[in-house]
């Protein structure tokens, strides 16, 4: 099969995407619906899925990704090409996108009001997401928040939200009609999967939000709902742990986080019922927020 | 107009005219392959270009500023740290290359310049106990194979390059502006005589022997990636410290060190490409290095290829044979002739492999890496 | 005396729960649960619980300034 072109309308970026692997095209049209198109007038990103090169490719077949050119990762098997594509996405705006503060946390909002959730892996965060998401809150982000230096701005990249393992069984449960994409074996995360958001995120995915609270969630088996408050200097601690490279970040980056954590409400959550730590987002957080 | 013009114009400060967005893809992306992003963001500021372009491209000029601002602090860090670790073990050190651009004290080429690695020039003596010195400080040979790493030791007599384990930065140490294997490598004492002191206390070569190094590593390349990028470093240099001691500078000095055919070349290319106009008596002085009609012929046809601002999706195929005959005349400068044909051979056994096996399976790093 | 130097960009936060170093070159970060008003103190006194704590002043030397270094190092020797 020859390179298809096709492209990605996801503000504020605009991909296209090359790629020869028949599943992969499958997958975007499935979770991307109307995102998915034939033509765009200015992509900013020029992204290739392709299969991998000789005899190999008929053995055991591979995918790679590329940036124009560039190759940041190694290849995969070709089934979980679409993942790698996602990887890729993210690693491309990591990487070039400057003019925005990049925080490593899923962003939700109700109301106009959004809360930043921080978490390394196995926080259970993408659950907490894919939950949020179906029960009432916009997805602004899964994985990364695109902050407008110099404010508590966020503006939405939205896209589906990557689960891992158990999580994948127990989102097929909660909402056994939404838009899956196929499972990745054995990746390097274990088994993926992306859960495409409800119509409504992809709806509003220009419109911008105020960041209001910023919610560390831990996941802990058979744990009642346990809210610490962090001061400043431990939310910033905890966001420069986890959640915000300051080798690449400048001055503008530096005082935006500051300015951040100063601004917001700051808390650790543990928990086990998702339902649970949602009421105190709704009942005690967004109601406690400064306009 | 070809993309080629449309660039060369906004470098040099010229009005395209009302592009369509289209173009402007074209231009940024072409423009963020060679690494000049950043460089023609200032200098469309500059010219005052700025105010008509679309947001499309001032996003995309935006983020290379921003990107090369963090690399212009990390280069500063990496070389205090180098600076102060080196220092002590060798006579001579200095900053080289791109790194040196953006040490040297508000120098146009060095505003948006980004760079892969920092090239240090030491004596040679010095080699082995910097090396030595560099690895308690994490700095560890990068991983090459036993063929890649004899090639460096006992052929070329130069350390490999160097890779801190953790920051990722690339070190390349030298004791010589070219591997004393090519048979070209000048009496580099001479060269130590044209270096000045930034304000931080880095040194680096004069403005004339900077740009003498760059056009030698330019011109006697056998691979060029980021062709327009290099042959604007040289431009830059000249228009920003040109006057009649650096003209006389860079004649005599590449005249002394054997390089003087490599300066015309450039010389010529700056004119033919960028329309920079040479002073009479610098023409006058290199004419007798002009080459042959016919090598001047197949030296063009190489160089006003790659040294355009190109992108491999645009390319055609007499850019493939550019770049074939400049692997070729690359190497045959640069090795003895039984050593090029072994390690030609050797080169192009590796591509058989790559096209056969996939090409990846000669990656060390990949799982199904199998013994050769 | 300036303690810190021209690369360290420092912020003291305003619920005074601590003071937090960025090395705008290195993009080293350090967070220290003491406010500046107290660190600066503290460095001031020769024998005070900061300048005593071997392993923070280690962390914090990489934003001190020229002249705090020497000084330190002066204490240090006597």
């Amino acid at each position: 099969m020859t390179l298809d072109v096709k492209y990605l309308n996801l503000p504020p970026f605009c991909f296209e995407i090359q790629t020869d692997i028949e599943k992969v095209i499958r997958n975007l049209q499935h979770i991307y619906a109307d995102a998915f198109q034939d033509s765009a007038i200015a992509p900013d990103y020029f992204l290739t899925l392709k299969s991998g090169s000789g005899l190999r490719k008929y053995l055991r077949p591979q995918a790679r990704f590329l940036a124009d050119q560039h190759e940041p990762f190694k290849p995969i098997d070709a089934l979980n090409g679409f993942a790698l594509l996602e990887w890729g996405m993210n690693w491309c705006i990591a990487t070039q996108e400057m003019r925005f503060v990049i925080v490593h946390a899923a962003v939700l909002a109700k109301d106009g009001k959004a809360v930043l959730f921080p978490a390394p892996p196995g926080s259970g965060k993408s659950t907490l997401t894919a939950w949020l998401a179906f029960h009432g809150w916009r997805l602004l982000s899964d994985e990364m928040a695109l902050i407008v230096p110099g404010t508590n701005t966020v503006i939405p990249f939205v896209r589906p939200i990557c689960l891992k393992n158990q999580s994948i069984h127990l989102a097929k449960k909660w909402f056994p009609t939404a838009k899956f994409s196929s499972i990745a074996k054995n990746t390097h995360k274990g088994d993926v999967i992306h859960l495409s958001p409800p119509i409504d995120s992809w709806q509003q995915n220009t419109t911008s939000a105020q960041i209001i609270a910023i919610v560390f969630p831990r996941y802990i088996k058979e744990q009642s709902l346990e809210v610490t408050v962090l001061n400043q200097a431990q939310a910033f601690m905890a966001l420069a742990e986890n959640a915000f490279n300051f080798s690449l970040a400048g001055n503008e980056g530096f005082q935006t986080i500051v300015k951040l954590v100063e601004t917001c409400q700051n808390y650790e959550a543990t928990y086990s019922t998702v339902a649970e730590l949602a009421e105190f987002l709704e009942q005690d957080v967004l109601p406690n927020a400064h306009p | 107009m070809h993309i080629h013009d449309i660039i060369i114009d906004l470098f040099l400060g010229k009005s395209p005219g009302q592009l369509p967005l289209s173009v402007w893809v074209q231009v940024i992306r072409v423009l963020r392959y060679q690494q000049c992003l950043a460089r023609i963001g200032w200098r469309l500021q500059d010219s005052g270009l700025a105010t008509e372009l679309p947001v499309y491209a001032l996003n995309h000029l935006k983020n290379a500023d921003l990107i090369a601002q963090k690399q212009y602090h990390q280069v500063h860090y990496e070389a205090m740290l180098l600076q102060r670790q080196l220092q002590p073990l060798t006579s001579h050190l200095l900053f080289l290359k791109g790194a040196a651009y953006s040490l040297n004290d508000d120098s146009a080429v060095g505003r948006g310049r980004t760079y892969s690695d920092i090239d240090l020039l030491v004596d040679r003596k010095s080699l082995p106990v910097i090396e030595k010195e560099l690895c308690l400080y994490g700095f560890v040979a990068e991983d090459l194979d036993e063929y890649d790493q004899k090639y460096y030791r006992e052929w070329s007599h130069e350390i490999p390059p160097l890779r801190h384990g953790s920051r990722g930065t690339l070190l390349d140490i030298h004791h010589n502006l070219l591997p004393l294997i090519t048979g070209r490598a000048p009496d580099i004492s001479l060269f130590f005589r044209h270096t000045r002191q930034t304000n931080a206390g880095y040194t680096v070569f004069s403005p004339a022997a900077m740009f003498l190094h760059s056009t030698v590593h330019l011109i006697l390349s056998e691979e060029i990636k980021h062709g327009f990028r290099d042959i604007t470093d040289l431009y830059l240099i000249i228009e920003q410290y040109q006057n009649n001691d650096f003209w006389q500078e860079l004649v005599s000095l590449s005249i002394e060190s054997g390089f003087a055919i490599e300066v015309f070349l450039a010389l010529r290319y700056l004119e033919k490409i960028l329309s920079l106009q040479v002073p009479v008596a610098v023409h006058q002085k290199l004419s007798t290095y002009r080459p042959s009609e016919f090598r001047l012929r197949s030296l063009d046809f190489i160089f006003l290829r790659k040294l355009k601002p190109a992108h491999p999706s645009f390319g055609n195929h007499s850019d493939v044979v550019a770049d074939w005959l400049l692997l070729l005349r690359g190497h045959y400068l640069k090795m003895p002739l039984h050593i090029l044909l072994k390690h030609l051979g050797r080169k192009f056994y590796l591509q058989a492999v790559s096209a056969v096996f996939g090409s990846n399976f000669l990656d060390k790093k990949t799982e199904n890496h199998r013994n050769k | 005396m300036q303690w810190f130097n021209d690369i360290a960009l420092i912020h003291n936060f305003a619920d005074h729960s601590g003071t937090v170093f960025f090395d705008l070159h290195s993009g080293e970060t350090l967070a220290l649960t003491l406010p500046l008003e107290v660190i600066l103190q503290q460095l001031s006194v020769p024998d005070s619980g900061l300048r005593k704590d071997e392993a923070v002043m280690q962390r914090l030397k990489p934003f001190l300034s020229m002249a705090a270094i020497m000084e330190l190092r002066s204490c240090h020797d006597t």
